[in-house]
């Protein structure tokens, strides 16, 4: 027989997006259950993918209007804040996107004059506060090479965005994850929702050894957000599987590149991209390619793309003796045949009290305001939510 | 089945079935379903009998539209016509359809086909094509209960499949109407020439619109030129072999072509047998 437990939200999933709407409810007076089939906090995409902060160029070009561009931006003032409450690693490491030729810097002036009107504005809605931003400037080819003293000689300069930042995600989210469990969620892992029942007014998630009964259930299975929506006809998005190959450097080449160096891709939908790490390593891909989820295979033309983007930027480096590890991660897109692609964060007009919330691209650096929205989506919902007295937002210690 | 066979009758079926899963779970109205390839000739449609029969062709021409333009409609409209897709629309009779619910059918980053769906509102329209876009990625195989009408009509056309293959017959093109005489399926089994589709198609029309086998309709309208023939308002008359008549509550025929006509008469009248 199964054991049951109630609870007022269940959380499925402890990514980036389970741990941090879970720390944002734990400002609530509520009973809280983060579920996870692995053995750990964000073991899946979390634990997968680039590790950038996008502070302030990256957002303010995507897409306004969208749930994507709106949470990337309202994050960026949240994050410096956050990395000391929490106490984690934030480091500041600054992009520059390489200009080849006047394609590159028309395309560049385009992108940031409209990011500049979304969001720097003071009628927009996505007002970026005072002091968290620095403008971003087009730097010449000396002021590159101070920079980046090995870049290759191709490029005639770069647009610069000091703000970009890198964090360890899992750390992240096990960041937040333990400072909500200080703030008492419950955090059940080793536990695989299998199947959901409609019981009266509340969601019964079914797992091998027990079952979770809970009036509000938020899904934040990553790439198996689809999957698990579907259990309850939940799912009223679509999305694709991206697969994505990375290359992880070591640190001797981390003390040499000490920026995220980035090319826009002509002919092809591949990233081409290095970055450096909190811990000084190096990520360069990213391959990118529709794919089934269960295809985790690190293919050696995807290595392949990840050290010739390197060699571009840095022609004189040999990547290949540095190669730490390559690894693959999996983010959602919706509408993958425009490009458009948005959050999903919503409850299905079909299925009231589930709440869907489905990532994919900027997922990590979304992740301080995503709570913020899932709180406002539970008001309009009309679920009354009071605030704890005694919410303690500091990180008290790390577990092992 | 893997994604790296391309475009195939299963891989089409696997996206339809995806649309239809989408388009119920969400309680969204019945349409039809349509997967074409590269040069935008149908793959498999499917129409839900309660769905309005004009969606056929929507459905196909959404797909067609995506397949030759190698772009979704929505994109078509909002970011290459700006909405002014008129002067584009007189091309092709019409046939090039800027409504949304076309979406490319994309693998290893090519365009290898389209995908249309009909008989929701365009933002319906929209999510469902992607539900078919979506299934494309998911290897475990979506499904949902469907009407009587098209359970049978898919029964009818795996019984034509298996029986073309164990008699190594040449691959054909499937159509079932219902009573009305539109569409409820169209399957183009793998290698067959896509010429064939309308064959069937209208063949079954044939069999539908006279009540009898397409063979037998020149007896009885005398010429070939006092019959109506518009394809643009579903009017196809074909008198050779491979249409024929089937008295039942919902569907009225089933066409047949990619043989000589006696084969494909004789696969239709076969796959009836355990209906
Ligand atoms: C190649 C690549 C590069 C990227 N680069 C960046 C970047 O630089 N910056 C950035 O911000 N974002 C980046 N992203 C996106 C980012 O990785 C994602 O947005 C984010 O990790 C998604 O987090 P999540 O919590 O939604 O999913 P996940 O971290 O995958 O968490 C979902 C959790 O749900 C669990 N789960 C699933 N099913 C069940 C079940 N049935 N029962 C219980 N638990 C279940 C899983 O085990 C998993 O732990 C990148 C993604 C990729 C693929």
């Amino acid at each position: 027989m199964n054991q049951f437990v109630d609870t007022d939200i269940a959380i499925i999933g402890a990514g980036i997006a389970g741990t941090s709407i879970a720390r944002e409810l734990s400002k609530y007076d509520l009973s809280v259950i983060v579920i996870e089939r692995k053995n750990g906090i964000g073991l899946e995409g979390t634990a997968t993918n680039h590790h950038l902060v996008c502070q302030g160029g990256d957002s303010l070009t995507f897409r306004p209007g969208t749930l994507h561009a709106e949470l990337n931006i309202k994050s960026i003032p949240l994050w410096p804040k956050l990395a000391e409450d929490l106490n984690f690693k934030f480091r500041r490491i600054g992009g520059l996107w390489l200009i080849r030729d006047n394609v590159d810097f028309n395309k560049f002036q385009k992108m940031y004059s409209r990011a500049f009107k979304s969001s720097l504005d003071p009628k927009s809605p996505y007002l970026i506060p005072e002091g968290s931003f620095i403008p971003l400037k087009f730097i010449d080819r000396k002021e590159l090479k101070d920079l980046e003293p090995e870049i290759s000689d191709e490029f005639i300069g770069a647009l610069y965005d000091p703000n970009l930042a890198t964090v360890d995600p899992p750390e992240v989210a096990k960041a937040y994850a333990e400072n909500a469990k200080a703030n008492g969620v419950n955090f059940l892992f080793n536990t695989e929702i299998k199947k959901i029942n409609k019981v009266l007014d509340k969601f019964e998630l079914i797992s091998d050894k027990i079952s979770i009964r809970s009036k509000v259930v938020i899904n934040a299975a990553g790439i198996e957000a689809d999957k698990i929506a579907e259990l309850v006809k939940a799912r009223d998005f679509s999305y694709v599987p991206f697969k994505g190959t990375i290359v992880e450097l070591d640190d001797e080449l981390g003390e040499k590149i000490k920026h995220e160096v980035l090319v826009l891709p002509r002919g092809s939908s591949h990233m081409q991209v290095i970055a450096p790490t909190v811990d000084n390593k190096l990520l360069a891909g990213i391959h990118l390619e529709m794919s089934y989820r269960s295809n985790r295979e690190v293919k050696d033309y995807a290595v392949k793309h990840a050290i010739n983007v390197s060699k571009k930027f840095f022609p004189k480096i040999q990547f290949e003796k540095h190669i730490t590890r390559s690894f693959t991660g999996f983010m959602a897109m919706t509408n993958p045949d425009t490009g458009w692609h948005d959050f999903v964060i919503g409850m299905p007009d079909l299925v009231p009290y589930w709440i869907n919330i489905v990532l994919g691209p900027a997922g990590v650096s979304a992740s301080p305001y995503l709570g913020k929205k899932v709180v406002e989506l539970l008001h309009k919902f009309g679920i009354n939510l009071v605030e704890k007295k005694n919410f303690s937002n500091v990180r008290k210690e790390v577990e092992s | 089945m893997s994604i790296s066979n391309g475009l195939n009758l299963a891989l089409a079926r696997k996206v339809i079935k995806a649309m239809i899963r989408f388009s119920i779970d969400n309680e969204m109205l019945p349409g039809s379903y349509a997967v074409t390839d590269s040069g935008g000739h149908v793959v498999a449609m499917e129409r839900r009998p309660i769905a309005l029969p004009a969606t056929v062709d929507l459905a196909i021409d959404k797909a067609w539209t995506a397949s030759v333009m190698k772009i979704s409609a929505k994109v078509l409209d909002q970011v290459i016509t700006k909405g002014q897709y008129g002067r584009l629309n007189v091309k092709y009779h019409g046939r090039m359809t800027l409504i949304y619910g076309a979406v490319p059918l994309i693998i290893n980053g090519e365009v290898v086909g389209g995908i249309g769906h009909s008989g929701e509102s365009i933002d319906g329209d929209e999510k469902i094509a992607q539900a078919g876009l979506a299934g494309v990625y998911r290897e475990d195989e979506l499904d949902a209960k469907v009407e009587e009408g098209l359970e049978i009509a898919r029964n009818i056309a795996e019984n034509v499949i298996s029986y073309v293959n164990s008699n190594k017959f040449k691959p054909v093109a499937i159509t079932i109407n219902d009573r009305d005489g539109w569409p409820i399926l169209i399957y183009r089994m793998d290698n067959t020439p896509f010429g064939f589709v309308e064959i069937s198609r209208s063949r079954a029309w044939t069999a539908s619109a006279f009540k009898m086998d397409s063979h037998d309709a020149i007896k009885y309208v005398g010429s070939i030129n006092e019959c109506p023939n518009g394809e643009e308002s579903n009017e196809r008359f074909n008198t050779t072999q491979g249409g024929i008549f089937i008295d039942h509550n919902i569907l009225s025929s089933i066409g047949i072509a990619g043989n000589t006509p006696e084969i494909d008469y004789k696969i239709a009248v076969n796959s009836i047998k355990s209906i």
